[in-house]
């Protein structure tokens, strides 16, 4: 009598296995994105590189002596201005100067009087993590000029611009007198995709 | 019925010398040791937690969270214990090295409360997980709630996470008898 029960045990046993089990795994996914940005700041002026140049004024670089004052030939000038900047993606750099050189009056004025001159070119070096490119305005055309330049990755940290003027420089001759009046030029940089 | 009868009758002739004739049967059975993890309230088993950065500066957002997973259902019969475990959110378009500045995962740290007295944790970013794995002495029907949170750059807060519209990580609740 007894054997048939045991049977029925060993029934039940593995009808119970048959149900469950010793280990169970519930996976779950954790997701999210970053969207490509890019952002820069206010620019502030790199302290110890600033040469004839006064301190920066909200976005403005005011240069302290364009002209030496005995023969109006062109000073020497130097600033670095940094921006904090980031581009979460390769992109492009695109330096632009609206005048192509610091020209007399802003905007369009008559023609000075022969033997002066009434622009004057520089350059500017861009310095952005791994990129480095040097943007020549020589002050013949007033026209908007710019550069794109590649930046093959993300980059963050500081976007340095070095503006230089470089002695005697003009648009006519070298060294050759400037005329009067405010010279002004608006460089713009921009981080965008390429 | 026949025999049956026959034997009756002789084993009442003989009560003085013997005791009363009886059958014995045992009943036997067992329950196999058995857990399931139940199944997540609404089928949904996605955490997720939408724009990762701040889109003013690219630094990984600081309060970054997502709603808590329940598991219902779940049981053990026996003593059990419940073990988490996770991977790093990596950019999954992501090629090579991040440049400098840069991190293309996040570390995060996935707990698994109300099975145990101390919930289980797993920290992406630790070498070791102690409390990983918890151990239930008693069987145990209940819901499990499931969280995520504390993300990290991996390499630094002081790093940004790269452009990359699917950070992807993965997270295993496991339910199993402690033999």
């Amino acid at each position: 009598m007894s054997r048939p029960i045991l049977w029925a045990s060993a029934a039940v046993a593995l009808a119970s296995q048959a149900y469950g089990a010793d280990r169970t795994d519930t996976p779950f996914t954790v997701i999210g994105s970053a969207p490509r940005i890019c952002a820069v700041s206010d620019p502030v002026l790199t302290s110890g590189a600033l040469m004839n140049f006064q301190s920066l004024n909200g976005t403005s670089l005011q240069i302290s002596e364009l002209a030496d004052p005995k023969t109006l030939a062109t000073n020497a000038a130097q600033a670095t201005v940094s921006f904090n900047a980031v581009c979460d993606y390769p992109h492009q750099v695109i330096l632009e100067s609206q005048n192509a050189g610091l020209y007399r009056g802003g905007g369009v004025a008559s023609a000075p009087p022969r033997g002066f001159a009434d622009g004057v070119p520089y350059s500017v070096q861009l310095a952005w993590g791994p990129v480095v490119h040097r943007l020549f305005v020589p002050a013949t055309t007033r026209q908007v000029v710019q550069d794109r330049v590649v930046a093959p990755q993300a980059i963050a940290g500081t976007l340095q611009l070095q503006i230089s003027i470089q002695a005697g420089a003009s648009n006519l001759t070298a060294n050759a007198p400037l005329i009067a009046g405010d010279y002004s030029d608006t460089l713009r940089v921009t981080l965008e995709p390429q | 019925m026949r025999t049956f009868i026959a034997v009756s009758a002789f084993a009442a002739l003989a009560a003085p010398a013997f005791a009363a004739p009886e059958g014995q049967v045992m009943v036997d059975g067992s329950v196999a040791t058995s857990c399931s993890g139940g199944t997540v309230t609404g089928a949904d088993t996605v955490f997720d937690l939408g724009v990762l950065i701040d889109t003013s500066t690219g630094f990984l957002l600081p309060d970054l969270s997502a709603p808590p997973k329940t598991l219902v259902g779940s049981y053990c019969n026996t003593r059990s214990s419940i073990t988490v475990s996770a991977t790093p959110m990596v950019a999954q378009n992501a090629n090579g090295a991040a440049p400098a500045g840069f991190t293309p995962a996040l570390d995060y740290t996935v707990t698994a409360s109300g099975w145990t007295i101390n919930p289980a944790a797993y920290a992406t970013g630790a070498a070791v997980h102690p409390s990983a794995t918890q151990v239930r002495s008693t069987a145990f029907s209940g819901p499990i709630t499931v969280s995520v949170s504390g993300f990290t750059p991996v390499g630094g807060s002081n790093l940004r996470p790269v452009a990359d519209p699917d950070y992807r990580g993965s997270v295993i609740v496991s339910l199993a008898v402690a033999h």
